[in-house]
């Protein structure tokens, strides 16, 4: 015991340098805060807003920048800084939910298979690789069918299309670790499969777990966008961001501003979750923890 | 060899008809296709005579078999409402889906790939930031908005390319260039972490310890064993391609398979969805075939495993 306790000093809480080296990269802390400032914003939408997505205003129809519409209004009138920030809301919810899910599902199946191996993981690897053949719009579309249109339903349909890269990364990482001599000690000590996956595997996963749900981030908020923006998301009084663009492109000779305005909150959000995704892989994947 | 060939061969044919099989359960109740429609105002007689008169099987199970039946024996995909074959339909729209894709693929595989090779070559020196930073800034964009600069540039303000369409040349840059964008950027990502494990092996040190000049080591070593991660990179931009000219063909309203999908999914058309669902499943299966035999002609490791275990190894158990 008295050795292993001096091992432990040898080597820092991996978490705690980890997060020093996030800290120290500029561009993701950059990144952090400003995506930070537009979650809160969508979060405290109805307290900023007076709540008011869908009234639209006939007599200043295709208003510019006015106090009462701080962001003029959008093509059917209706008042886009309310939109943006409920839009917002109901995206990142949708691409938040659904990329948790899939990550959680896709790595539970990613663990039975690279712990328990054999043909169990033939088969689910198997399945697996079919299921990353298929396009997401076409989940999307049977997700839909399946349990209803326009109600956010599609976001099972990204959790499923993240199945096949969880996983792919977490079965990879268990057999590494299922390879160690100390689950072998574990084992022959007397331990369960399941002591051994909760005490040895899964925190052994936690880190490339976290680098891929951060690398996945901007791809989820980027495939419900998009999604949106071709009609299979909520259904049209309801904003969201893929949508709002869809509406406004319509401007696009008139006022682009409108279109081009949802475009840069997109692309900040995606470009802000990218620097953060790759802060975090820099800062925890094991390649880098030794160098 | 011609074993694992047959074999993976075969083992396409039961992927794809589990595609089938989904895609058909998940399809068959569509609402709000013709039959709901009528069901809504008919009376339920009327709806059995009619079922009776079209001869329609009253379960998902036989409609399916013999969905399969057509395609398998005949290579028919059913009609459409108004009777024109499916099948000319999908071969129609297949030309242009293929050249966008085709296309996208070439300019994305063709700057992707050396751009990741030059990031991992140069690794955190100054053209790697500028790659990496580069590619992850396209990687944000989402294709929609590209489309939207794009157009407000070359056809709106210079005016020298149309909105939509694709009938001369002129109008397959923007598909092309929006798709290439999109695979560039995860080609140049996939590229450069691929070359970066292989110049991390210690049989470099050696070819330097050697005296090789570091071209040489780049072109005759570096290059080749890099053959094998690229033909996979490749695998995966072809079907990322793919997958992205359903949404691209929408914008541009080229008249391919991604827009015919797009538009039977809104008309809640099923028989016109399984079409364009097996052509790609087909065509996707196909890549990953030949990406991975391409990849086993390629690389001794992989014929000997093979040779020798009759199936690809995981990556855990090569020791």
């Amino acid at each position: 015991m008295k050795t292993h306790a001096s091992e432990m000093k040898k080597h820092p809480n991996p978490w705690k340098t980890g997060l020093q080296k996030f800290i120290k990269n500029t561009p993701a802390v950059v990144a952090a805060v400003v995506f930070i400032l537009i979650t809160l914003s969508c979060v405290l939408a109805p307290v900023i807003t007076d709540g008011d997505y869908y009234t639209i205003t006939k007599e200043d129809e295709r208003l510019g920048f006015t106090s009462e519409h701080p962001l003029g209004t959008d093509a059917l009138g209706r008042d886009l800084l309310t939109r943006l920030l409920y839009g917002g809301r109901a995206t990142l919810k949708i691409a938040f939910v659904a990329l948790i899910c899939g990550a959680v599902a896709g790595s539970v199946i990613g663990l039975i298979s690279g712990y328990f191996g054999g043909k169990s993981d033939t088969l689910i690897m198997r399945l697996v690789e079919a299921l990353s053949s298929v396009p997401v719009i076409l989940l999307v579309v049977a997700v839909e069918c399946a349990l209803g249109w326009g109600e956010g339903n599609y976001m099972y349909a990204i959790a499923l299309s993240f199945i096949p890269t969880f996983a792919k990364v977490i079965r990879a990482a268990v057999i590494d670790i299922v390879g160690n001599e100390y689950i072998e000690a574990a084992r022959a000590l007397g331990c369960g499969h399941f002591s051994i996956i909760c005490k040895h595997i899964i925190r052994n996963i936690t880190a490339p777990f976290v680098v891929q749900v951060s690398t996945s981030a901007a791809e989820a908020l980027l495939t419900c966008t998009v999604m949106g923006y071709l009609g299979f998301g909520l259904d049209p009084p309801l904003p969201e961001l893929g949508n709002i663009v869809a509406v406004n492109y319509k401007l696009i000779r008139s006022r682009p501003e409108t279109a081009v305005i949802p475009c840069i909150l997109i692309v900040i959000c995606a470009v802000s979750l990218n620097l953060i995704g790759n802060g975090l892989r820099d800062a925890f994947s094991p390649e880098n923890r030794s160098a | 060899m011609i074993r694992y060939f047959l074999k993976r061969l075969l083992l396409m044919i039961p992927t794809f008809f589990a595609i089938l099989l989904i895609a058909y359960l998940m399809t068959s109740n569509l609402t709000g296709t013709i039959v709901d429609a009528m069901s809504a105002y008919g009376e339920g007689d009327a709806l059995d005579s009619f079922y009776e008169k079209i001869d329609a099987p009253d379960n998902r199970v036989t409609k399916f078999v013999r969905y399969c039946y057509d395609l398998v024996v005949h290579g028919e995909m059913g009609k459409t409402s108004s009777a024109t074959f499916i099948k000319d339909e999908v071969a129609f729209r297949l030309k242009y889906t293929a050249g966008v894709a085709v296309l996208g693929f070439l300019v994305s595989i063709l700057i992707g790939i050396p751009l990741g090779v030059l990031a991992a070559v140069n690794h955190n020196r100054w053209p790697d930031h500028t790659v990496s930073t580069f590619s992850t800034f396209l990687a944000s964009i989402p294709s929609y908005c590209l489309v939207l600069v794009l157009v407000f540039i070359f056809s709106l303000w210079l005016g020298i390319l149309p909105v939509s369409g694709i009938d001369t040349w002129k109008g397959y840059v923007m598909p092309v260039i929006v798709l290439g964008v999109g695979g560039m950027s995860l080609a140049s990502r996939m590229t450069r972490s691929a070359v970066l494990e292989i110049l991390s092996k210690p049989y470099l040190t050696v070819l330097r310890a050697k005296g090789l000049p570091e071209w040489k080591i780049l072109y005759k070593h570096v290059l080749k064993n890099a053959v094998v991660p690229l033909l996979s990179v490749a695998g995966n931009i072809a079907v990322a391609a793919l997958c992205s000219t359903l949404i691209v063909e929408n914008f541009f309203s080229v008249p391919g398979i991604g827009a015919y999908l797009v538009n039977a999914v809104k008309g809640r058309d099923q028989q016109r969805l399984l079409g364009s669902v097996v052509v790609l499943a087909l065509i996707i299966m196909g890549i990953g075939f030949v990406t991975d035999m391409l990849g086993v002609l390629c690389s001794p490791k992989f014929r000997k495993q093979i040779g020798k275990n009759g199936r690809k190894l995981s990556k855990g158990a090569d020791e």
